[in-house]
């Protein structure tokens, strides 16, 4: 009964506004790309629900819909993916939690993490040229500046 | 991944499929084993009743409330036909599968949700339900002793890549512009003994949640079926950035991280009972069998004896169950991760005013980014507005309010960046955690007069938080309340009455400032007395509106809204416009004031006039106590109507 009431009252409220947030392809990239990526089903993300048949293990996700690999690892892309603009933000800044995981990523030792945030930061422009950059170029640029570094050299692997 | 129609249907015939080879494979195993499984290896009948009717047992097949039943609705969960209602013949069953001849099945690369499925109907029961043997060879030494082990390599694969440290309950906080996030979300993040503490981006999320199809997962019927069951609720997992950006950048919800002090043991425990539950699935009922409930189930598998889950029986609010977990002293600490808004708001309050117009400008490419290096502020300074900077725009876009050419302004901004070599960052601000604030249900008793008449009233509100309630732990400018009823007796008349009844009242208020510009909304209906008739008959209502709510100072909100309503007798109805404005202040922090005044227009034109509005609350000595004073004032055409009452109101 008290859900038959409620169901009634909420039927009323449903047509309440919903946050339209997209959880699109690339969404960490859109502050570069300047294109809207393709949407997974937006409701699935503001209620709290799942798009079905997710695995259980940790999965590809609903961000990155580019399965192209650039070199690097798989995780590397897929963390890029939806980390892009945060990543792009802590190397300018030469700190923050989202290069950190990148550092992890990359197996990168903690005594050469200061290194990593060094280097990335003072070849920013090298990393980021412009604002169509994709993930591939920018994970491209990213090794090849890792390679450029005697102390990094040994981390960036292509897979 | 777009999926097309019917593929349900193909995935469903996969799944029975398997099932039945391998029940019939199961069948045909046991069969064979009940002779050689014979009386000397198997525990007494006794033992068996007995073990079935432990706590553990029950937590472990998910027979919860009176435990007559099991809340898992997947068949493949069970090993006994009748195994969701008889603990007895699930453990018999259990117990003879375990103890079949291991399979070492070799390790499979599962790539999808299908192969994890038909690999794990696949397996021994060993590796299907690692729980449940673990437990069992507890239980029954001797006949562990004779069982040999499968190597359930797929199983332990997955946990050598979990590597788990320590499990911690992720909170997002309430979110108004979701109806069924209001009340906030809860899932588990597992972090792992390869990462250090600043890693946990990368660590391995689980979460439970109803399961949508493109098909059935429109607004409307989502309410519907999220009510009553009708959609089946799984377990998914997902690396803890996806859920950072989804909650605190998509949706701008803060975090809330609260670790758990489970031992080793009690973690493992934990990770094969997860690994049980893999592609189960249990009806999601968005009341009570939600996400939040479900974790508590999970946890008191992990440490036997605590039943955080008890007491939850028809409602599951998210900030009560991690109540729940303190009082079962099951959390070693919390952790606060601000949503981007959040962010921002910390870092305005540090900045001043100049710094933030500069940011503003920037952002709105008023100002080049390279122009703010050639101001006379300090390095740092100059650091802190670029950071600011970027991060409103950031904000902006996310918000889907782009600013022409923000793609190109954003980069040259952090190229800017990237020149000073100073360190920006801001100190935190740690706001009052969810757990922390009012509980949520609310009972008051209050004295008053109307129209001279004085009366008692008693009130009850089951559910969540409204405009007075002291705000310390909720969301800013939210107001959620469920069936809110009051009940007066009036002195004179010596008449019992019951006033109102408030079936939904949601209202978002959050205040607008230079960089934030939310729209402020509401959604009412329920039963209510309307006094322009004499003795002032019930009448049904539904109002709905919106408008702004600005900022005019930390403590000062001014809010103006269009709303609408209807109301219905047996009789007539009426519809109706009016326009309300209300003044929030907002009191050393503790107590609150608010004045509103609203004028309306109806088609029947007797109702029409002024409503005056005065409310206070002070909060006594904690959070769960507090002293309101409501004022109300109805100046219409044909009538006047004059009430206020004193009140004391209880949460608990």
């Amino acid at each position: 009964m008290k859900k038959l009431v409620l169901s009634i009252t909420l039927f009323a409220l449903s047509s309440v506004v919903f946050a339209a947030s997209d959880s699109g392809c690339g969404v960490g990239t859109m502050i570069f790309e300047g294109k809207e990526g393709v949407a997974p089903n937006v409701l699935a993300v503001t209620t709290n629900g799942t798009l079905g048949n997710q695995t259980f293990a940790m999965s590809t996700g609903t961000l990155g819909c580019d399965n192209s690999m650039s070199n690097g690892f798989w995780a590397v892309n897929q963390y890029m993916d939806a980390n892009m603009d945060k990543v792009a933000r802590d190397m300018s800044r030469g700190q923050g939690e989202s290069i950190d995981n990148l550092a992890a990523l990359f197996y990168i030792k903690e005594q050469h993490r200061p290194e990593f945030f060094r280097v990335m930061q003072e070849n920013f422009a090298l990393i980021f040229p412009n604002s169509d950059v994709t993930r591939k170029e920018v994970v491209d640029s990213l090794l090849a500046v890792m390679e450029s570094s005697p102390i990094l050299e040994q981390y960036a692997i292509r897979s | 991944m777009k999926k097309t129609l019917g593929y349900p249907g193909v995935l469903y015939i996969i799944i029975v499929f398997f099932y039945h080879v391998s029940v019939a494979f199961a069948k045909s195993n046991n069969d064979h084993n009940n002779e050689t499984i014979s009386k000397e290896i198997m525990p007494d009948d006794k033992l068996i009743i007995d073990a079935a009717n432990t706590e553990e047992w029950k937590n472990l097949l998910h027979y919860h409330g009176s435990g007559r039943k099991s809340e898992a609705d997947d068949p493949s969960f069970f090993l006994s036909p009748n195994g969701n209602k008889d603990r007895v013949s699930e453990l018999q069953a259990t117990l003879i599968a375990l103890s079949a001849p291991p399979l070492n099945t070799p390790y499979k690369q599962l790539v999808s949700a299908e192969d994890e499925r038909s690999n794990k109907l696949q397996s021994h029961a060993q590796c299907r339900f690692p729980a449940r043997f673990y437990w069992l060879k507890q239980e029954f030494p001797d006949w562990a002793e004779k069982v040999q082990e499968d190597h359930c390599e797929n199983f332990n694969k997955w946990r050598d890549e979990v590597a788990p440290k320590s499990v911690t309950v992720i909170f997002p906080a309430a979110y108004m512009n979701s109806p069924s996030s209001m009340f906030g979300h809860t899932l588990l993040r597992i972090d792992s003994n390869k990462q250090s503490d600043n890693e946990r981006l990368l660590s391995y999320t689980l979460n439970y949640a109803a399961e949508l199809t493109e098909e059935n997962s429109d607004g409307l019927k989502f309410f519907w079926k999220g009510l009553f069951g009708g959609y089946p609720g799984v377990i998914s997992g997902a690396a803890y950035y996806e859920k950072v950006v989804q909650y605190n950048d998509m949706e701008f919800r803060d975090i809330w991280e609260y670790e758990l002090n489970l031992s080793d043991q009690e973690i493992d425990q934990l990770l094969r009972h997860l690994w049980e539950l893999q592609h189960i699935y249990f009806d999601y009922f968005f009341f009570d069998e939600n996400c939040s409930y479900r974790i508590l189930t999970v946890i008191d598998v992990a440490r036997p004896g605590t039943q955080a889950s008890n007491g939850f029986w028809f409602r599951a609010i998210p900030a009560d169950t991690v109540r729940a977990l303190y009082n079962k002293g099951l959390v070693h600490q919390k952790k606060y991760r601000p949503s981007m808004r959040s962010e921002l708001n910390l870092a305005a309050k540090q900045l001043t005013s100049q710094q933030k117009q500069i940011a503003y400008d920037v952002a709105y490419n008023k100002i080049s980014a390279s122009d703010v290096l050639n101001t006379k502020q300090s390095k740092k300074e100059q650091a802190q507005v670029l950071d600011f900077s970027f991060d409103y725009l950031r904000y902006l876009v996310n918000q889907k309010r782009k600013p022409q050419g923000y793609a190109q302004q954003s980069l040259e901004i952090l190229k800017q960046r990237s020149l000073i070599k100073e360190m920006s960052s801001l100190p935190h601000e740690q706001p009052v955690s969810p757990e922390l604030g009012h509980k949520t249900m609310r009972t008051s008793l209050a004295y008053g007069s109307h129209n001279s008449e004085t009366y008692q009233s008693l009130a009850f509100r089951p559910a969540f938080h409204d405009h007075l309630d002291d705000a310390t732990g909720y969301v800013t400018g939210a107001q959620i309340n469920f069936f809110d009823s009051q009940w007066r007796y009036y002195n004179e008349a010596k008449e019992m009455q019951l006033h109102h009844f408030t079936l939904v009242d949601v209202s978002s208020m959050a205040p607008r400032n230079q960089f934030f510009k939310p729209i402020s909304w509401k959604v009412s209906t329920g039963l209510m007395r309307r006094y322009e008739i004499k003795n002032a008959p019930m009448s049904y209502e539904v109002e709905g509106g919106g408008g702004i709510t600005q900022e005019i100072s930390s403590h000062i909100r001014w809010s103006f809204l269009a709303v609408g309503n209807i109301y219905a007798r047996l009789n007539d109805f009426n519809l109706g416009l009016g326009v309300e404005t209300t003044v929030m202040f907002n009191v050393f922090n503790k107590a609150k004031l608010m004045l509103g005044t609203s004028k309306w227009w109806f088609k029947d034109s007797y109702v029409n006039g002024m409503q005056y509005l005065v409310g206070a609350n002070l909060p006594l000595f904690s959070p769960n106590n507090a002293l309101r004073i409501n004022l109300r004032i109805e100046d219409r055409k044909i009538f006047y109507d004059k009430q206020w009452q004193l009140a004391w109101l209880h949460y608990f």
